[in-house]
C-alpha cells in the first residue's frame, strides 16, 4: 500500500547545546503544521575531471542537508493560564527565529489598579504599584478598562518611562485618566538581541521518519490576513528550518499531533497603524533570516551546526486608502520616525493574539487601483532589536 | 542632596533568548535589582553559545621567558 501524504507530522525540541540532538517526544513535542515539506538536498561538487572523451563525469556527492518548511496556523494553547516554560511547542520555532519566550503567569498587579493622573489619549500613567524602570513593560499586553470591556480593553505597551507613563499602541477616545490597568496573564514571543537556540526535529512522511539536528531558522514570516467576505485566510507563521540529518529510517507509526483549538480569524479585533485605526487586508512581518554553516572538518557533516547569522525585519501592509488628513503616511516616510503597529484578534481566553511592532519606520506607500477598492501598499522596517516585534497570546480573566 | 526628581531611572536590560518568568523579573525589579540581575531566577532553557569548544586545540600558555 502506498504511503499517504497526509501522514506527515513534525516534532520539535530546542537543543540545549547547539548541534547536540535533543530527541522530540512523539507525544509531547508535536506541532500541527500545514504545508509540511521536508527536503533532502545532496551536496555536490563538480570535479571537472578529464575522461579522455567529450563526456564529463557527474558531480561528486559529498554530503546532505535537511530543510523543512511549513506553516503553523496560529491557535493558542487555551486554558486559563499560560503553559509552563518551553511547553507550547509552536513557540520553539519562534525562539529559534530569535525571539524570547516571556510568561506572565499571574496578572500584574493581582487585581486591576487605578491608573494615575496625567494620562493622554495615547499614554497612560500606571498606578502606584507599577515599576518606574524604563521600558520594563515594553511589549506587554495591558488591560485598560477605559478602552472597553473584554478584548476591547486590551492593548499593547510601546514603552514606559521613569515616571510610570506608558505609551500605548492605539488612541483612546478620551484621555486615559480614569479606570484601571493590569498586565494580564500572557505568553509572549518577543524579539531578542541574543543568540537563538538550534532545534532538533523529527519529521514523519508516510512510513518514513527523518531526524534533523542542529537546525536553524532560515526563513520566518508572521502573517495576519484579514478574514472577511472576500478574503478567507487565517493568521499563521511560515517557517523554514535547515540543518543536518541525524537519522533516516522506516517508521510505520507516525504519531498524531494534537487537534487543538479553532484557529481564530483576524476579524472582530483591532488594527492600529501609527496610532490610527485603519482597515486593510494584510499585515505580515518577514524576518529575512540568513543561515550560515561554519566549516569544521572535525564534524561528520564538515561543518558546525547551522547558525542564524542575520535577520532584516520587514513589515508588509496592505491598507485601504485613507485620507492623508487621517493618516499622513507620506509625512511618516518623509520624517523616517518610528511608529507602532498593533493587531489583535481572538476567539477566547488563551486563544487571543496580538501581533505588535513597537517601532516601525515607514517606506513610501503606493496607491493600488487594481482591485475593487483603492488600497495602498508598502513596507515598514524594524531597526530595533529588543522587544520591537512581539506575538502575544492573552489570558484575560474575561473575554 | 539629590531630589527624587533628579534620580536617573533604571533601564530594563535587553532580553536574553530564553524562557523568561516575567513575574520573577517584576519581583526582582521591585526588590531593587537592576541590569542583568533583574533576570535572576527568571530564566530557563537559555541557549548556550555555538559549539566550538570540543574542537579547540589546547594552547600551552606557560611563559617561556620566566627567570
Amino acid at each position: 500500500m502506498a504511503d499517504s501524504s497526509l501522514l506527515s507530522v513534525i516534532g520539535i525540541r530546542v537543543e540545549t547545546t547547539p548541534g547536540v540532538r535533543n530527541a522530540p517526544d512523539p507525544l509531547l513535542d508535536l506541532i500541527t503544521v500545514a504545508d509540511l515539506k521536508p527536503t533532502i538536498d545532496g551536496q555536490t561538487v563538480d570535479i571537472r575531471e578529464f575522461t579522455g572523451s567529450i563526456h564529463r563525469p557527474g558531480p561528486k556527492v559529498v554530503g546532505k542537508t535537511l530543510t523543512i518548511t511549513g506553516r503553523v496556523l496560529l491557535r493558542g494553547p487555551g486554558g486559563a493560564t499560560p503553559p509552563a516554560a518551553d511547553a507550547w511547542a509552536p513557540g520553539r520555532i519562534m525562539r529559534a527565529a530569535g525571539m524570547s519566550e516571556v510568561i506572565v503567569s499571574t496578572a500584574i498587579p493581582a487585581a486591576p489598579e487605578a491608573v494615575g493622573a496625567g494620562g493622554t489619549t495615547t499614554a497612560v500613567a500606571l498606578g502606584s504599584t507599577a515599576s518606574s524602570t524604563v521600558d520594563l513593560y515594553k511589549a506587554k499586553m495591558i488591560l485598560l478598562s477605559a478602552l472597553g470591556v473584554g478584548k476591547a480593553g486590551l492593548t499593547m505597551i510601546r514603552s514606559n518611562d521613569g515616571t510610570k507613563l506608558a505609551q500605548i499602541a492605539e488612541t483612546a477616545g478620551t484621555a486615559l485618566s480614569t479606570g484601571n490597568w493590569q498586565l494580564i496573564k500572557q505568553l509572549a514571543y518577543v524579539l531578542s538581541p541574543a543568540t537563538p537556540p538550534t532545534l532538533s526535529a523529527d519529521v514523519w512522511i508516510g512510513k518514513r521518519k527523518i531526524s534533523g539536528v542542529g537546525m536553524a531558522v532560515s526563513s520566518f514570516k508572521l502573517n495576519a490576513p484579514t478574514s472577511g467576505r472576500d478574503s478567507q485566510d487565517v493568521p499563521s507563521y511560515e517557517f523554514t528550518i535547515t540543518g543536518d540529518i541525524s537519522a533516516d529510517a522506516d517508521d510505520s507509526s507516525a504519531p498524531t499531533p494534537p487537534a487543538g483549538l479553532a484557529v481564530p480569524p483576524f476579524r472582530d479585533g483591532k488594527l492600529w497603524i501609527a496610532n490610527k485605526q485603519l482597515g486593510g487586508s494584510s499585515l505580515s512581518v518577514d524576518f529575512g533570516a540568513q543561515v550560515g554553516y561554519p566549516p569544521n572538518p572535525n564534524k561528520k557533516s564538515g561543518n558546525d551546526s547551522a547558525q542564524l547569522t542575520e535577520t532584516t525585519r520587514t513589515v508588509d501592509l496592505t491598507l485601504n486608502q485613507t485620507s492623508l488628513t487621517n493618516w499622513d503616511h507620506v509625512a511618516a516616510a518623509d520624517g523616517q520616525g518610528y511608529y507602532p503597529i498593533f493587531a489583535l484578534w481572538g476567539l477566547g481566553i488563551g486563544n487571543l493574539f496580538s501581533l505588535f511592532i513597537s517601532d516601525a519606520r515607514f517606506n513610501y506607500r503606493s496607491p493600488d487601483n487594481s482591485g475593487a477598492f483603492v488600497t495602498n501598499t508598502g513596507q515598514a522596517y524594524v531597526d530595533g532589536v529588543d522587544r520591537t516585534v512581539a506575538l502575544v497570546i492573552g489570558f484575560p480573566d474575561t473575554f | 542632596m539629590t531630589k527624587a526628581a533628579d534620580k536617573v531611572p533604571a533601564i530594563a536590560p535587553a532580553y536574553p533568548n530564553a524562557s523568561i518568568d516575567f513575574n520573577q523579573v517584576h519581583k526582582n525589579d521591585k526588590a531593587g535589582k537592576t541590569g542583568a540581575d533583574i533576570f535572576k531566577g527568571a530564566l530557563s532553557v537559555e541557549a548556550e553559545p555555538a559549539d566550538e569548544v570540543d574542537t579547540a586545540v589546547a594552547v600551552d600558555t606557560t611563559p617561556t621567558d620566566a627567570a
